[in-house]
């Protein structure tokens, strides 16, 4: 067991140097010389030279990425250009910001879309399992931007029971600062309720086809004990679907957190886009990279919990 | 009692059951095990209505064997199925399974989950996909015994280490950790029959549990099985496509055919003295070693679909030695011998089937 997180953690190293190379090349990829955002248009080619000296620009690239990388471990992500402050006091927030609603949608979609997966699988067939996989699939077409402007409309302004944006203030009782979470948890929530709904659905029903199950039954075993065999058969392929929404809710939030001016990654990173503010771009790249990265080695090291072929057939 | 009387009797059962209902059975005729009478299945979901089971009486001593031969799709699986109401949704069953005086079709839910695993248990045929893959043996074994017995989980594991020593497997303390995909399909067998066993079953099914398993290994575990039934005086039902496993095993054998008994009686008769076409044909289709070099037969044909059987005798489009009559009405199943019954219009003649063939 120890071995395989040591073999998998292994193989996190080249994926997260592939991560970091790609994040440093964002700077040259991006039209324009990269410091040309900071040298002023009037400045005569002497200090734009020194400029380009001070920012190491004028270093041949391995050593500029070896530099970068050297002060990207120590946690030195450089000062935004936009706000002259340094990166990680504009990322670190944001990303707590983040990390909160995308926990918070994951835990909902997840509780949602296994209940009703499950039951649609034990129905199979039936009306309900045809009602349950109808909303589901809705749930998945729903184009977020439009849900959460319904949403806003509906809570926030005809029934005014819920704040339209933002995270409130921070005095503010506990109460209140959840209620700022609630419409965009659900808004992220649903796509992914949806697909953990259907994957759940088929994983289950194939579990409950398998000859074992039959078995189960032959051996006179009540029906709870017979779903927690059918549970943890279930349970690996299901955490690889939540794993992977989960991620996508990290990094794919930019438009709920838009339309709530959450001041997450999301809302982080369209600023800087707009901004061309290289640095923070940077920080929050590589930092939405590395949660995906380790998400997935999470999901992994669950699944072989769950499932003891898993174990054998990745060392083999 | 042996089970030659008991076929005996078995023309009269609703007589001798009223027998044993009036007065208590006299210390000679106990009633037997296991009584099915009139056992039909069908099987009617909206995509098809077929009917698997005709009408199979049989019935069975404790510490007896009684061997299912036929071809696939014979109705050998949903007749021993039908004993623990393993059915696929959408199965009707009609007549009556009497097993150790308790009237299986009538049981309720829980009722139903009682009698399975201490009154009838089951090995089926593939242990490497009727083991849930996720479980230790050890601890599939244990929650069997935990689910019929008051008993705490260690002394559940220890029933398992037991379990798996009677079945002779190796280092048994060792395997109750092992994951079913870690053993060999041998052991996985073996274990398989230690979970059958987990409650003491007074009636274990064998669901043809040889056939996955390599002809050396095979061999192994029906010896096993052989020993562990007259060891602990189970009543057994033993599936098997192949004759030659029968030999080893059986005190009685019936021959199935399309859902129907075709022939039926001890080993020794059905061995020596087939009376029905298609018993003669299985016979046939087996190496002996007696007769070296010499020709097998194959039977022609493939069994007739269940849904469009032929009017007659269901053998007779593949019977040699066929008469026009056969095709005419199905043939009953007649007791030839004290406890020989056959399913022929021949039989009656009293020639045996190498007899007429000649």
């Amino acid at each position: 067991m120890a071995g395989f997180i040591a073999y998998r953690l292994l193989y996190v190293l080249p994926i997260s140097i592939g991560v970091s190379l790609i994040c440093f090349a964002l700077t040259y990829m991006a039209p324009g010389d990269p410091a040309s955002s900071i040298i002023p248009d009037d400045a005569s080619p002497e200090v734009a030279a020194q400029i380009r000296a001070a920012y190491g620009f004028d270093r041949p690239l391995p050593i500029q990425y070896l530099l970068w990388l050297w002060r990207v471990l120590s946690g030195d992500f450089g000062v935004s250009l936009s706000t002259g402050r340094p990166v990680t006091d504009e990322v670190i927030p944001a990303m707590m910001n983040t990390l909160s609603l995308a926990g918070g949608g994951a835990l909902l979609a997840a509780f949602v879309g296994i209940t009703l997966g499950t039951l649609a699988a034990y129905r199979n067939g039936r009306l309900s399992d045809r009602a349950i996989s109808a909303v589901g699939i809705a749930g998945m077409s729903v184009p977020q931007y439009w849900l959460a402007m319904v949403m806003v409309a509906i809570f926030a302004v005809e029934l005014g029971v819920l704040p339209a944006s933002g995270m409130g203030q921070p005095g503010d009782d506990f109460g209140r600062t959840l209620s700022f979470y609630v419409l965009p948890i659900l808004t992220l929530a649903t796509v992914p309720a949806g697909i953990i709904a259907r994957s759940v659905r088929s994983t289950v029903s194939e579990t409950l086809q398998q000859e074992f199950v039959q078995a189960l039954e032959a051996k006179g075993l009540p029906a709870w004990r017979i779903f927690l065999h059918v549970a943890k058969n279930a349970a690996g392929p299901a955490l690889a679907v939540i794993g992977l929404q989960f991620a996508n809710l990290l990094g794919g939030s930019i438009l709920v957190e838009t339309v709530f001016s959450w001041p997450g990654t999301g809302f982080l990173l369209n600023a800087a886009i707009f901004m061309r503010d290289l640095p923070v771009m940077q920080a929050t790249v590589l930092l939405l990279a590395m949660f995906f990265i380790v998400a997935n080695l999470l999901v992994d090291i669950l699944q072989m919990l769950f499932d003891p072929r898993v174990k054998s057939a990745r060392r083999g | 009692m042996t089970l030659a009387a008991t076929l005996a009797a078995q023309e009269s059962a609703q007589e001798s059951a009223q027998e044993s209902e009036q007065a208590p059975a006299p210390a000679v005729a106990p009633p037997p095990l296991v009584q099915v009478e009139n056992l039909r299945v069908r099987i009617k979901t909206p995509d098809v209505d077929v009917t698997l089971l005709h009408g199979l009486n049989f019935s069975l001593n404790q510490g007896e064997v009684l061997c299912l031969v036929g071809e696939s799709g014979s109705g050998k699986s949903i007749t021993v199925r039908s004993l623990l109401r393993l059915l696929p949704p959408g199965a009707i069953v009609e007549g009556s399974i009497i097993v150790d005086g308790i009237d299986i079709l009538a049981l309720k839910p829980a009722q139903l989950r009682a009698v399975r695993g201490p009154l009838i248990a089951i090995a089926f045929q593939e242990p490497a996909t009727s083991f849930d893959p996720a479980f230790t043996i050890g601890y599939q074994i244990a929650e069997t015994v935990r689910a019929h017995e008051q008993v705490s989980w260690a002394d559940a594991t220890r029933r398992a280490q037991d379990l798996l020593e009677l079945v002779q497997v190796p280092s048994a303390k060792r395997r109750l950790d092992a994951y079913p995909h870690e053993l060999s399909g041998g052991l996985r067998q073996r274990a398989m029959i230690a979970l059958a066993l987990s409650c003491r079953p007074k009636l274990l099914i064998a669901d043809e549990p040889t056939t996955a398993l390599d002809a050396t290994v095979q061999i192994q575990v029906l010896l096993l099985l052989r020993e562990l039934q007259r060891e602990l005086g189970m009543a057994t039902v033993f599936v098997t496509h192949d004759v030659g496993v029968a030999c080893e095993i059986a005190d009685q054998v019936a021959v199935m055919y399309s859902g129907r008994f075709v022939e039926m009686g001890p080993i020794e008769r059905i061995i020596d003295a087939p009376r029905h076409p298609y018993t003669a044909g299985l016979l046939g289709s087996v190496v002996t070693p007696d007769v070296p070099g010499a020709r097998l037969e194959p039977i022609p044909g493939a069994p007739p679909d269940p849904t469009a059987l032929p009017p007659g005798c269901s053998f007779e489009p593949r019977c040699r030695v066929a008469r026009p009559a056969c095709a005419q009405a199905m043939p009953a199943f007649t007791q030839i011998a004290p406890l020989h019954q056959v399913r022929c219009v021949l039989a009656a003649s009293g020639a045996a089937m190498g007899d007429i063939e000649k």
